[in-house]
């Protein structure tokens, strides 16, 4: 095993950059970036070719750890970031990295427009239900009921459900998972990098540090054993799981991307072009 | 036959050869708008990307984009709000594009974190501030000059900032020009400050031929990727890399060190902080561009920018023709201001006036640097209407 | 008949309002004029336009500065021509007009007070008459100019028409500011 994992780390990620992660240990963040990692891999893309983004948050730091292109940006405003990044370098495979609070708060304007357009972008929001960074404060995907350090009488809101969210925005592919089921990850990370338009993968996650401990499911193991035992595959027998969380893909449709639609816009344009100066 | 002003403003000039034969025949005249000329400066300056959200007085230059670029292969996009604008403008210029975007008041205050983003990552983007009346929605189609001090301190943070600020057509386009070539050549947002009037005006300039413009692109690195620093304290500007070209670094709004990585070292935060400064105060004379207009024997000195700076002239010729001996001198850059040029040009004047369309912005500047050794008044409205010259005389009477 | 300012060492400067209410065509015909005395004149100009919120029914205007000179101060200080299509048009600009000034008044847009300054032409019945769209009457107004100054000639209106009207509409505004140069011409020889 050894043998195997050490090149691999050596190969992708960032050699001047120290270790151990800014993260809690345990945290969740670690299986998605290796899942994200993997996936680069197996589909033998190019690392020059590879561009993470992320806003900010404890999401936000994962990128600088991966030897690809790496660019952090604020808070919110990843996916804003991540289009104009792709309109300029097409070839680019341009993945997103967020947040709970990152992507459907701040940035949820951004999140629901990304989806309409369609745009060749995948995004992958790491859900752990708390603003982990500002130290567990509830975010639009704290279910209701929930104590955080903003609602220590239970939040009243409900929470997002990102997926269908994603969905009924105009997502080509829709897709969630957890931090449990790590094999899982990274095919739905692998499928949605194919995938030509706007991708999203919801992982759920874990903050014990915060969430888990302010809501009695205290250690990571915990909680990752909360995910085995509260989710179900949506291809799996639904009987008996009615209330268990769906995971699985629940969009992959094939609906032209923003960029292939441009290059149309271009096509006519060039046809038109007759401007005169005076 | 050579061309009568040709912009030269100090070091900074947008005509490549300033001695070689230019003929008038080459250039092509137009009649445009302050929009349409920052449009084609633009597009002159080789824009790859064009993010932007609709605005009143700014719409035009996202409409004739919208039409422009598609046709040379570029990309127009229109955002779902101005945050989103700036963020995509600063997504393509990592990604080797020039980009552009373009707003007034309301949607100039959105994009202000991100400009701060601009500065802190050192990426070249160029943001049009058409501004009108008022904070809040205020008057959309009434022009001001109130945003002077959020271009120069919108975002949080000490930084350090440049603003060109146009005064009629042909500047609008000159200042376009120029301000990517600095944000290329600096590394930094540059912002373009007009307003409603010179968007909306109509003037005649005469726009040079592509090859006898000066376009400057950003350094790109020469070394091999391990050795590339791309935030490196060793030049005050460094290269910028294209991603996808092999150098894989990191780029954080985060303070950084020479790599780009997160620091919380002070030496090296100062580092960083005394070099974004050192590259305002190194390139201070390009930077600062001004005219002067009967200054030399002038008693009385309006110093003023953008469309108050042509009320200001008229004013000094209204004050010659009473026998009073006035001057002005017409900002092109507001920010940085070259202090030493203020201090000298302002001394020795029995009073100094500043007209422009606020309550009073510019002239605090002009007022600290004066250091009470002249006197400084501010002459100003906010009701939408261009300053009136004869309000500028009377203020020396 | 010429109303061009002289000033300083033969510089001419000519300061023209059109003014008329929103619908009227007016934003196209101040870039005309203007176009037609910066681009076909190879002289100077400079456009500025001041409308009402709403696109039809409020007032609207566009001052034109033309000069053989570069244009240091755009505004205009006492018009030497004013064009109003209709009489609330009459009403809020005449103050701003010379007292030597000419104005051309839309016999068509109302009644008016008596005022030495004014020539009176029946513009939007020229309008229709010519191109059986009243919306042409500010490109027949334009028509008029070549008789009020001699900075624009009726051939760098038409040149300038057929740069900058829009698609498939120049003929029509042309054919609009023939007519009015047509009226203008035996108007101004009765004048005479």
């Amino acid at each position: 095993m050894k043998e195997r994992t050490t090149p691999f780390i050596i190969d992708n990620l960032r050699g001047n950059k120290q270790f151990p992660t800014v993260w809690c240990p345990g945290c969740g963040n670690g299986v998605v970036l290796s899942s994200i990692v993997r996936a680069i891999n197996k589909l033998g893309i190019d690392k020059n070719y590879v561009t993470l983004v992320s806003g900010i948050g404890c999401s936000g730091r994962l990128p600088a750890y991966v030897d690809v292109n790496t660019v952090h940006t604020t808070h919110g405003r990843a996916l804003a970031y991540a289009t104009g990044i792709k309109l300029a370098k097409p070839e680019m495979e341009v993945i997103v990295v967020m947040g709970d609070g990152d992507s459907l708060a701040i940035g949820g304007n951004h999140f629901i427009h990304t989806a309409r357009r369609n745009i060749e972008l995948t995004a992958i929001i790491i859900n752990n239900r708390i603003y982990g960074m500002t130290g567990g404060q509830y975010s639009p995907a704290t279910p209701t009921g929930s104590i955080s350090t903003t609602s220590s009488y239970g939040n009243i809101d409900q929470p997002f459900d990102i997926s269908k969210m994603a969905e009924v925005a105009g997502a080509g592919f829709v897709a969630r998972s957890t931090v449990y089921h790590v094999a899982e990850v990274e095919k739905f990370i692998e499928k949605g990098i194919e995938k030509k338009g706007f991708s999203v993968i919801e992982v759920l996650s874990n903050c014990h540090t915060y969430y888990g401990r302010m809501n009695k499911i205290k250690g990571p193991v915990d909680l990752l054993n909360y995910f085995k035992d509260n989710t179900a595959l949506n291809t799996t027998n639904i009987q008996g799981n009615e209330d268990k969380i769906q995971r699985g893909i629940f969009v992959d449709r094939d609906v032209r991307g923003f960029i292939e639609e441009y290059e149309n816009v271009i096509v006519k344009a060039r046809r038109q072009k007759k401007y005169s100066r005076t | 036959m050579k061309v009568k002003n040709i912009p030269y403003y100090g070091a900074s000039r947008i005509v490549r050869d300033i001695s070689c034969d230019i003929r008038e025949s080459d250039y092509i005249p137009a009649f445009i708008q302050g929009n349409e000329a920052c449009v084609e400066a633009a597009i002159m300056a080789n824009l790859g990307f064009y993010g932007g959200y609709p605005i009143t007085p700014s719409s035009e230059i996202a409409e004739m984009f919208s039409r422009r670029l598609p046709q040379d292969g570029k990309v127009f996009i229109q955002m779902e709000d101005e945050i989103a604008s700036i963020a995509s403008c600063i997504g393509a210029s990592i990604g080797g594009l020039k980009s552009m975007t373009a707003t007034s008041g309301p949607g100039f205050s959105l994009m202000q974190e991100n400009i701060g983003y601009a500065v802190m990552a050192e990426i070249p983007v160029v943001i049009v501030d058409v501004q009108r009346l008022g904070p809040s929605t205020g008057a959309a189609s009434s022009p001001a000059q109130g945003d002077v001090m959020q271009a120069r301190w919108g975002t949080h943070g000490d930084h350090p900032i440049l603003v060109l600020a146009p005064g009629s057509v042909k500047e609008s386009f000159e200042m376009t020009i120029l301000a990517f070539n600095f944000a290329e050549r600096l590394r930094t947002p540059v912002i373009i400050l007009s307003d409603e009037v010179i968007g909306h005006m109509r003037e005649k300039i005469l726009i040079p031929p592509q090859e006898y413009v000066l376009i400057e692109n950003r350094k790109q690195p020469t070394e091999r990727p391990a050795s590339y620093k791309p935030y490196s304290n060793d030049t005050d500007v460094p290269p910028m890399s294209v991603i996808g070209q092999g150098y894989r670094h990191h780029i954080t709004g985060l303070l950084h060190d020479e790599n780009g990585f997160p620091t919380s070292n002070k030496q090296e935060i100062n580092r960083w902080y005394d070099r974004i400064y050192k590259k305002f105060d190194d390139n201070i004379k390009d930077l600062f561009m001004y005219d002067e207009y009967m200054v030399d024997d002038a008693e009385y000195l309006f110093i003023s920018f953008g469309i108050s700076s042509r009320m200001a002239i008229k004013a000094v010729d209204n004050a010659r023709k009473e026998g009073i001996k006035a001057g002005a001198v017409k900002l092109l850059t507001l920010w940085p201001l070259d202090e030493e040029y203020i201090a000298s040009v302002v001394a020795g004047k029995k009073l100094v006036v500043v007209p422009e369309m606020n309550r009073g912005q510019l002239v605090y500047d002009i007022q600290r640097i004066s250091e009470g050794k002249v006197p400084v008044k501010h002459v100003g409205r906010t009701d939408g209407v261009m300053i009136d010259p004869n309000a500028i005389l009377e203020a020396i009477k | 008949m010429n109303d061009t300012t002289e000033v300083g060492e033969g510089m001419k400067r000519c300061e023209i309002i059109l003014a008329g209410i929103g619908g009227q065509g007016l934003l196209l015909s101040g870039l005309i004029l203007g176009d037609s005395a910066a681009i076909s004149e190879k002289l100077y100009a400079v456009q500025i336009e001041s409308y009402a919120p709403l696109a039809r029914g409020g007032s609207s205007s566009s001052d034109i500065v033309i000069s053989d000179e570069e244009i240091t101060y755009p505004r205009i200080e006492k018009a030497d021509i004013l064009i109003a299509l209709a009489s609330s048009s009459y009403n809020e600009n005449k103050h701003r007009v010379k007292e030597d000034g000419v104005i051309l008044f839309n016999s068509n847009g109302g009644e008016i007070e008596d005022d030495p300054r004014v020539i009176k032409a029946p513009l939007t019945d020229i309008a229709v008459e010519s191109t059986k769209r009243a919306i042409t009457v500010s490109m027949v107004s334009l028509g008029f100019i070549p008789y009020m100054t001699d900075l624009v000639s009726m051939r760098a209106i038409t040149s300038s028409i057929a740069r900058k009207a829009p698609t498939g509409t120049a003929e029509v505004n042309i054919s609009a500011a023939e007519a009015g140069a047509k009226f203008a011409e035996e108007l101004f020889a009765d004048k005479k």
